[in-house]
């Protein structure tokens, strides 16, 4: 494995190579075409569930629109508190010079990410769906902040991810759906390699001075935030946009559904492992 | 709209449903402090947003979730519920561009 600074540098050189521009990629259509799926429908929240099996075609379609705006908001979402964070980690005394110059394409990345999700959804569903989530004041051991800032930024990258991989590869959906994910999906790759190297690292650095408690804690908070961000995903605004009368049922049953736990054991899977392999999961959560 | 009692009822059965705190219903009143005994943590408080907007039917405007809401069932209600709390808007219904 490489040292972060040499890593920092391949990674620099890689976004430097692969920078693009949101209105040169992008063919941006008028209109999207209502009788194209925009999510795969095996990604669609409500799919396996006995209320996707009674739903006509068009419904179906319109319901995965409102899905795939809602994924890109809560990517969004996810990349905001991502690029404060990054900005304040920017010429940290702990960080190396290599590290901070990553950082740049890292914030520069993250950037156009979240632009390039705001104006798909402004442009085609008129707004972005917002976030939901609190901060609130909280007491961290030495190193815990930072690791859980890393934990943040993986999981919100990693689930990104596996919707990504599967959607960019899908011919049945809309072409501009599938260049996004293509586009993320290659900038986040980097992100991945960089996210999991740094957490590796600042988990060997700072585990070992933890109480077994703040151990514990951490592992419940990490399980706990696994949960929240995959409730993102059924977001009962999304469903009466789609014409459910109740989205907060409609929630409720696609999590508690046999599709949706299996579909989130499947999602999560590589990010569990690589958590349990840093000992910052000591079981694999319930989905 | 519910009644006060029964929406004071529902968030106390809720809280009390969710905490990883062992608490009864019959342990919690409308001032107990919510987040500083720990009741809730950032990862509840997210999911009871849901519920509070399934309650009232309605989105609740990201300026009025601050943490100082979640103090009480006491502040829920005033900041929230009750009739002069300041109006929350209809979940917009979008409809997808043809």
């Amino acid at each position: 494995m490489l040292p972060m600074n040499e890593l920092a540098t391949h990674l620099s050189r890689v976004s430097i190579e692969k920078a693009c521009d949101l209105d040169r990629v992008f063919a941006w259509p008028e209109q999207l075409d209502a009788g194209r799926w925009c999510m795969s429908p095996e990604l669609v929240s409500l799919y396996g569930t006995e209320v996707w099996d009674g739903l006509p075609a068009q419904r179906r379609l319109r319901l995965s629109f409102y899905e795939v705006v809602n994924f890109f908001s809560v990517v969004l979402h996810g990349e905001r508190p991502l690029v404060q964070g990054l900005a304040e980690r920017l010429y940290s005394r702990q960080s190396d010079p290599e590290v901070t110059d990553y950082l740049h394409h890292f914030i520069e990345e993250e950037n156009r990410h979240m632009a390039m999700f705001g104006r798909f959804c402004n442009r085609y569903a008129g707004k972005v769906y917002p976030d939901k989530k609190i901060p609130l004041a909280q007491d961290y051991a030495p190193g815990e902040e930072e690791v859980v800032f890393y934990c943040k930024v993986l999981v919100v990258e990693e689930l990104g991810d596996f919707y990504n991989r599967f959607m960019m590869r899908d011919m049945r959906i809309e072409p501009i759906v599938r260049e996004i994910n293509r586009v993320h999906h290659q900038d986040e790759a980097r992100h991945l390699v960089f996210g999991r190297a740094h957490l590796r690292e600042l988990c060997e650095r700072w585990m070992p001075q933890w109480s077994r408690t703040t151990r514990q804690e951490l592992r419940a908070w990490l399980c706990g935030y696994l949960r929240l961000c995959w409730g993102d995903f059924y977001n009962p605004s999304m469903y009466e946009d789609a014409g459910f009368a109740d989205g907060f049922a409609m929630r409720r049953m696609a999590v508690a559904s046999p599709a949706g736990i299996a579909h989130r054991r499947l999602a999560s899977a590589r990010l569990v492992k690589l958590l349990l392999s840093l000992t910052l999961l000591d079981e694999v959560p319930a989905p | 709209m519910k009644a006060e009692l029964e929406v004071r009822r529902l968030l106390r059965q809720w809280i009390v449903q969710h905490s990883k705190r062992d608490v009864a219903v019959t342990d919690l009143d409308d001032a107990t402090p919510i987040l500083e005994s720990g009741l809730l943590s950032s990862i509840e408080v997210a999911e009871f947003v849901l519920y509070l907007e399934h309650l009232l039917g309605k989105e609740i405007p990201l300026d009025d979730l601050e943490a100082d809401v979640f103090h009480s069932v006491d502040a829920l209600w005033q900041r929230l519920f009750a009739p002069r709390a300041e109006p929350v808007r209809q979940r917009s219904r979008e409809v997808r561009a043809q």
